[in-house]
């Protein structure tokens, strides 16, 4: 089990009208999301499909009005969740999941929001019993590559990827690090940012990892990025958090629900 | 095992309305029937929860189904079992015998549509009665374990001959087959001729628009973009902090800023690059005129993340001074504004891979582009631009591109129990619609270049550094598939680095 700084809150059902809802915070970023799922319902007969539950995610921004970054964020949910949803037990039917991001750092940043909203719609559907294939964890990594020594973690929260049998690089590598679920401020001092989602099974769900230092371009960007073997490694490590300690987070929220 | 309640019967008018016009496989069962559709419609709800095969009118009377389907291979018929399991991985067709059957008179072929991976099966009615179907001609040798064994009587009509398609229609109706059955062969091969790992061949065209600063226009294959860049001068008020302009991902320093920068129509944080995209062109008929949709949407958002990933434009070149004259930048000389990029792609025409296209337009057009020569002037207090006189946005050197594949997976073999999957690089809008899953690998790659060609040593020595991943849907990609497409990737950015230097557009 993880050490207790790095277990969300997580509060089920605050809604009581909707047919599931989760209440999810990160306990590092403290990006607060709030989701609800209804389901089945009836579906409009334009989105109807003859053999399959329509799957609708709606993120609703937590300031202004939603633009392209939410309907981003909806479609990347979606993906993912067609995989999940056993969408052939309901043909004919909508299941709706909306998804209120209620608390966040920066309201903007895709790697921040992605993770609790993934999380937080999972558990959702779990409590409004909508038949799924398997669950899925995620978890948002960032890599630092000299870390400053403000920065504050958790304690856990920070690892080393261990390189198996390349010395040369010994030195320069083990000034990595790796930050689990890191808030902005960490994320803002971070090379790249790599969200994964496995299944309990370890089968790889999404993967949005991206290339996020600062600077201003041009040549100075020249020889950024990672080394796809680094990321296979770090790739590993997350699905070693998702599909041991992930699991075991969704197991122990819903201990007395008798749904897992 | 087939759960009784998923099984339905829907009459011949409903099955038209209902069905998806793709994955059709014909059954005919040699059953009689009674020429009254509308009346055994009622009846076949009930009676089709017994059973899979279920005739029209709704009485279940089928002892033996023969199943009649299309092949886009000649030899199609070798490769069918000669049981009652055809036609794919988890296609099975149990046919239910009855000892009480009334003799067969008449043929009733039935539409029956299978998803894969669900438990459902769904047996349609499509062709009601016709006597031109008759034929008196045998059934082909594997279909003939699944004649009915019906005791010898006039009554017996003769077997129906196998229906027949042309490849045209069956890749009309049964998309997912017709893949399958394409990269089933050896090797495989897509059904646009292509090898799974071969990308489609793309011309670029740069400068082509006369009012943009640069433009240029992507094809490759069907799809084609025209990416558009124009740039507007944005002037720092007194008082206004430009250092927010400097840098890519600088995070906001508070909620009200994050707040204030999405009302000012994108001029955010690394925000001086604006990118649109528009699909609402008349490209495919699945994105109508009207306001973006969501992937119009999606796809604006990945082009300017991408954009902000790979740091391709130089701030440093957006930046206009307060100086006259333009040969010299003094170290304090003072920042009166900035270039702002409005990137613009339009799809012209979309045969899927959307995303590469427009990434490889906005490299290309980022690259061709000539701004003018701006500066303030402290009499008029205004930035004003040189008539003849422009500079090129200076980017980086190893220039990123992105990869695009999707996944097919394909029906379980014989040998082993999991059915393999087969990763298409640069899929067309036909493979797009079949695939539920997708990845994008943006890479950069430094490639020697010697005397103006890329020069030909083997590619898998190449540093590739990975910039961004992007892995949606599905759940079948392995970690190692990941890794082996990067060097797909690596490839395919050694084609367009050749093709930029076609156009004059040297990486250096």
């Amino acid at each position: 089990m993880t050490s207790s700084p790095l277990v969300p809150e997580i509060s089920l059902n605050p809604l009581p009208q909707s047919d599931g809802s989760c209440q999810y915070t990160c306990p590092t970023s403290r990006t607060t999301i709030l989701t609800s799922v209804n389901g089945p319902l009836e579906v409009r007969p334009k989105d109807e499909l003859p053999n399959h539950a329509t799957i609708e995610v709606i993120v609703k921004p937590g300031i202004g009005v939603a633009g392209v970054r939410e309907t981003r964020l909806s479609s990347l949910i979606h993906s993912t969740l067609k995989s999940l949803i056993l969408t052939n037990h309901h043909p004919r039917t909508l299941i709706q999941v909306v998804a209120q991001i209620v608390q966040a750092e920066d309201h903007t940043s895709l790697p921040l929001l992605l993770t609790p909203l993934l999380n937080c719609t999972i558990l959702s559907l779990l409590i409004a019993g909508i038949p799924m294939r398997t669950v899925g964890w995620s978890v948002h990594l960032a890599v630092l590559q000299h870390p400053p020594k403000t920065v504050k973690t958790a304690e856990g929260q920070v690892f080393r990827l261990g390189r198996g049998g390349e010395d040369e690089m010994e030195t320069e590598e083990s000034e990595q690090i790796v930050v689990r679920n890191p808030n902005g401020e960490i994320l803002g001092q971070a090379e790249s940012s790599h969200t994964v989602t496995f299944s309990k099974e370890g089968e790889v769900l999404l993967i949005e990892s991206m290339e996020c230092s600062q600077g201003s371009g041009g040549q100075s960007a020249d020889g950024q990025g990672w080394d796809i073997s680094d990321f296979l490694r770090l790739a590993e490590e997350g699905k070693r958090i998702c599909c041991e300690e992930g699991v075991e987070i969704i197991r122990e929220a819903l201990a007395d629900r008798k749904v897992f | 095992m087939v759960s009784s309640s998923r099984i339905q019967c829907k009459g011949a008018a409903d099955a038209l309305g209902y069905c998806h016009p793709v994955r059709r496989w014909w059954v005919g069962d040699d059953d009689d029937d009674d020429d009254d559709d509308g009346d055994g419609d009622g009846d076949g709800d009930d009676e089709g929860k017994e059973g899979v095969a279920v005739n029209a009118s709704g009485v279940d009377k089928s002892h033996a189904c023969e199943l009649v389907a299309i092949s886009p291979y000649p030899t199609a018929e070798a490769t069918w079992p000669s049981s009652a399991f055809l036609l794919g991985s988890d296609l099975k067709l149990k046919p239910k015998s009855k000892p009480d059957v009334e003799p067969c008179k008449q043929t009733t072929h039935f539409q029956m549509l299978h998803f894969e991976g669900s438990l459902d099966w769904v047996f349609l009615p499509v062709l009601s009665t016709s006597a031109s179907l008759v034929s008196t001609k045998p059934l082909f040798s594997p279909m003939s374990s699944l004649t009915p064994q019906v005791d010898s009587g006039e009554s017996l009509p003769p077997p129906p001959p196998p229906l027949t398609f042309s490849t045209s229609l069956f890749r009309q109706i049964s998309p997912a087959l017709y893949l399958q059955r394409h990269l089933l062969h050896s090797p495989p091969t897509r059904p646009n001729g292509r090898s799974p790992s071969q990308c489609r061949d793309f011309t670029l065209t740069t400068n082509s628009l006369s009012h943009a600063h640069g433009s240029a226009v992507v094809r490759a294959g069907d799809t084609a973009v025209v990416c558009g860049i124009r740039g507007e001068v944005l002037t720092i008020a007194p008082g206004d902090d430009p250092s927010r302009f400097e840098s890519y991902h600088s995070s906001p320093t508070s909620a009200t800023h994050a707040c204030g920068s999405r009302g000012a129509g994108g001029a955010s944080w690394g925000g001086l690059i604006v990118t649109n995209v528009e699909l609402s062109t008349g490209c495919s008929k699945k994105y109508p005129l009207g306001p973006p949709g969501g992937l119009a949407q999606t796809l604006s958002d990945q082009l300017h993340e991408l954009v902000n990933v790979t740091k391709l434009v130089s701030l440093d070149s957006l930046r206009i001074y307060d100086r006259e004259d333009y040969s010299d930048v003094t170290p304090n000389a003072k920042i009166k504004g900035y270039w702002s990029l409005y990137i613009d792609v339009l799809c012209i025409s979309l045969d899927g891979n959307i995303l590469d296209a427009a990434w490889y337009a906005i490299v290309a057009a980022l690259k061709s582009s000539r701004l003018p020569l701006a500066s303030w002037n402290q009499t008029e207090e205004r930035v004003f631009c040189d008539s003849s006189l422009y500079h090129p946005l200076s980017l980086r050197r190893s220039l990123p591109f992105t990869t695009t594949f999707a996944l097919i997976s394909l029906p379980h073999s014989d040998d082993n129990g999991g059915g393999t999957t087969v990763l298409l690089n640069d899929p067309d809008s036909y493979e797009e619609d079949e695939a539920c899953e997708f990845l994008t690998i943006l890479s950069t790659t430094d490639f020697e270049i010697v005397e103006g060609e890329l020069s030909r040593s083997p590619l898998a020595g190449l540093r590739t550094r990975v910039e961004k991943i992007e892995k949606r849907g599905g759940c079948k990609i392995g970690l190692r598939q990941i890794e082996s497409c990067t060097h797909q990737a690596t490839s395919k950015a050694a084609r367009y680095i050749q093709s930029l230097m076609k156009e004059q557009l040297t990486p250096i």
